[in-house]
């Protein structure tokens, strides 16, 4: 019995060791959603707005992170869906007194959507330190939320770059209207077929409820933003999916009477505001803000986004 | 609990070093208890099914041992039959049968004739009735004797690490290892707990990481054809070879570590020259149980008609093996094609055997094999589609081979996805070595300590680095 003892825990030291070592090398490793949740910390005191969204929204934290005085806080991060969107303003939205209003960015396709469906799992450790709640709450993805080495989704590349593999949550590359057409095509198929499923739909609705229970609860106004999308886009998603969920979007957002800005029909944004099929440029996404200010003015006689 | 669970990672060396510790006299009693904790972690009701399963079962075969007369022996067997088949039937078959008798049906155009129960099945039913069964067969064959002690025939029902996905033990091969006084080998315990690791690598580093690309093309066929069902379906077949067996080599070393020597479920099947051989390596249990209670008898009754009663036999225990595997037509298919395919073997035996003569002797496995592992992976696209048309649309779009569909899949990087190659390498290599009987790596393993240690090694950080920490339940459970 003593061999075996000392075997396994020959093996279970070296095991540990290489763990130990691996959480020292990854300690400053810092992922895409750190990186947002970072700036949101810093700028969660004073802003009057905050930003809830996924990597479509992404376009206005790029436009304004470097920005001070805009009064926005940004909790957008790209492949987020429905669930972590109502458990990141679950637990940080009461924490955040300067706050007026919330601004969601949910286009229809959000409905469909889930982080499993994107093979984007991982972003369960990512994100729990700043939820206290994830998928199914297992032990398991509970203990490795609070590893460095795990947090990173053991991005090895980091140990000899240094550069830590952050796009998937802060992708917003590529230049101004310099995709293809068949790259709309492919895109349109993915965020309204491949990536989307009508069976997550009454789930995903009470993820929205319950963030819309939250802004009232907190004494906020909540603005549901919809964004523009491109022509080649909009005309290859699958019309009949995306109808669909905006019935019901909609009518959830009536019901509760929800204040809209409503984008999405806007065709004054061509292909060259936008850095790739459904994603705006950043300059783009700034201009838009001035429209969206104008919209919440005519609704509540305020314009909260200050711009430079 | 599952296998791969910070909770099963607390209970195993528990209950192990519990086992060691206690008087052999009561090490049934530990283990029966570990056992009902471990099937109840799922879900607890549903160990009363098992509990009457047990019952009737125990008092069945001493009735039919104790009877004098073979029609009585006959009526008991029966009545247990019945018990254990209706519980089956009425979890895993009741809304199967309903719709397609209501189908069938003029009345109510096809709505269903009788109310609808929408059960989650109990986990590993198919498996422990099975297993449950094949003792009282045993007993009224007269090749077992029956057990008296309770707890101890609950244990071979119940016994946690083959519990719910088998492999399905036999009486005759398990009952006996709960009466003999199991001490702390240092030999077993060693090579269970490779086992076990080598098990959670099949199933952490490939199962689960082929599951990201397999589930989605499964789950909306209509978007994908060419090459994304190609991988789908080759990936898949890997999938469920290694979640399987995976399952079954940490079962295997969870008992291997107290003594206890379970079946071998698999063989390295994919090596298999012909689909006969193939089912002589892939669930070796479940293949073995139903060649000797299904097909056997069946082949026996029609011995009369030569060649053709064997083919009958087949296509009826195949017909029952997809059944077996879950309510869908989808498995029943799944089943008879593999049926079809063996009755054509059968048919064609000595024509096949004239082949083979004529092959160069070291190249003529190859093509058998390719021909034969293409033949299983196209079925198992069959058995995974949700239901016949989708099955026949994904083999249709096939020779489209168009790369253009790919794109939705999620690749997060190139480098992930080739890793499932290389890993699948890794599988079959380890699988070729170790089954020829003398390799210098097969060799270096049995007899260097170090090797086996750099290979221990070597898995644990292969689990580290690319195991799939996100808990996935092994796809036998839902059967």
């Amino acid at each position: 019995m003593k061999k075996i003892i000392i075997e396994i825990s020959a093996l279970l030291i070296f095991i540990i060791a290489v763990f130990m070592l691996l959480e020292f090398l990854f300690r400053d490793y810092k992922n895409g959603v750190d990186r947002v949740m970072d700036d949101f910390f810093k700028s969660r005191d004073q802003a009057e707005v905050l930003m809830v969204g996924n990597s479509h929204a992404l376009p206005f934290y790029n436009a304004l992170k470097h920005e001070e005085g805009s009064g926005v806080a940004f909790l957008t991060i790209g492949g987020d869906d429905l669930f972590w969107m109502q458990a990141l303003v679950r637990k940080q939205l009461h924490s955040m007194p300067a706050v007026r209003y919330v601004i969601l960015n949910c286009d229809d396709e959000l409905l469909g959507f889930n982080q499993s469906l994107s093979g984007l799992s991982f972003m369960n450790r990512m994100l729990y330190q700043y939820t206290d709640e994830m998928y199914a709450n297992k032990e398991m993805d509970i203990l490795l939320s609070k590893s460095n080495f795990f947090r990173s989704n053991r991005d090895i590349g980091y140990l000899f770059s240094k550069q830590s593999n952050a796009n998937i949550v802060m992708a917003n590359a590529g230049g101004k209207g310099t995709f293809t057409d068949e790259e709309c095509k492919v895109r349109a198929k993915e965020i309204s077929e491949k990536r989307f499923q009508t069976k997550l739909f009454s789930e995903n609705l009470t993820y929205v409820v319950s963030i819309i229970n939250e802004v009232k609860r907190c004494n906020k106004i909540l603005f549901v933003l919809k964004l523009p999308k491109c022509d080649c886009l909009s005309a290859a998603v699958n019309q009949e999916n995306l109808a669909d969920s905006r019935r019901l979007l909609d009518s959830v957002f009536m019901a509760t009477k929800t204040e809209m800005l409503d984008f999405s029909g806007d065709h004054t944004f061509t292909r060259d505001a936008f850095a790739n099929p459904d994603h705006l440029t950043p300059q783009v996404a700034k201009k838009l803000m001035v429209k969206m200010n104008d919209r919440i003015f005519d609704s509540v006689g305020d314009r909260p986004i200050h711009l430079q | 609990m599952l296998f791969n669970s910070l909770s099963f990672l607390i209970f195993f060396p528990v209950v192990t070093i519990l086992f060691f510790l206690v008087q052999h006299r009561y090490r049934w009693a530990l283990l029966l208890a570990a056992s009902c904790f471990f099937y109840m972690s799922f879900r607890p009701v549903y160990i009363l099914i098992l509990a009457v399963m047990i019952t009737v079962d125990y008092f069945s075969a001493i009735a039919i041992e104790n009877s004098g007369s073979h029609r009585r022996k006959k009526i008991f067997l029966i009545g247990s039959i019945v018990v254990n088949v209706g519980m089956l039937a009425f979890f895993k078959y009741y809304d199967f049968l309903n719709n397609f008798i209501s189908a069938l049906l003029p009345l109510g155009k096809g709505a269903p004739l009788l109310p609808v129960f929408s059960f989650l099945l109990p986990i590993g039913l198919s498996f422990h009735t099975f297993q449950s069964m094949s003792y009282t067969l045993e007993v009224y064959g007269g090749n077992q004797k029956a057990e008296r002690h309770f707890g101890i025939f609950s244990l071979y029902v119940m016994f946690y690490p083959q519990l719910v996905a088998g492999p399905i033990e036999r009486p005759g091969h398990l009952l006996p290892q709960f009466r003999i006084e199991h001490k702390f080998d240092y030999v077993k315990v060693s090579r269970g707990l490779r086992r076990m690791l080598w098990g959670l690598f099949k199933k952490m580093v490939i199962a689960d990481r082929l599951a990201v690309y397999v589930d989605p093309v499964f789950d909306q066929p209509h978007l994908y054809g060419g090459f994304p069902v190609v991988w789908a379906g080759l990936f898949y077949t890997f999938q469920i070879y290694c979640d399987f067996s995976g399952y079954c080599d940490i079962a295997i070393g969870a008992a291997g570590v107290m003594g206890f020597e379970l079946t071998e479920n698999f063989r390295s099947p994919f090596f298999s020259k012909s689909v006969s051989e193939f089912w002589k390596r892939w669930h070796i249990s479940l293949t073995s149980w139903l060649f000797d209670y299904v097909y056997k008898p069946v082949s026996f009754l029609k011995r009369g008609w030569g060649k053709w009663g064997a083919v009958y036999a087949v296509m009826i225990t195949f017909s029952l093996c997809g059944l077996w595997h879950g309510a869908r037509w989808t498995f029943v298919a799944w089943g008879l094609l593999n049926g079809a395919a063996l009755a054509v073997e059968i048919i064609f035996r000595r024509n096949k055997r004239k082949v083979e003569t004529k092959q160069p002797s070291k190249f003529r496995d190859i093509p058998f094999i390719l021909l034969t592992f293409a033949f299983v992976s196209l079925v198992f696209i069959v058995a995974r589609a949700s239901t016949i048309p989708e099955a026949l649309f994904m083999l249709k779009s096939i020779p489209e081979l168009s790369t253009e569909k790919i794109i939705g899949l999620p690749i997060i990087t190139r480098f992930a996805f080739e890793l499932n190659f290389i890993f699948i390498f890794l599988l079959m290599s380890a699988e070729w070595f170790f089954l020829n009987e003398e390799t210098k790596i097969k060799n270096a393993f049995v007899t260097s300590t170090s090797f086996r240690y750099a290979v221990n090694i070597l898995l644990l950080l292969l689990i580290l680095f690319f195991g799939v920490f996100e808990q996935q339940a092994f796809i036998y459970f839902q059967f």
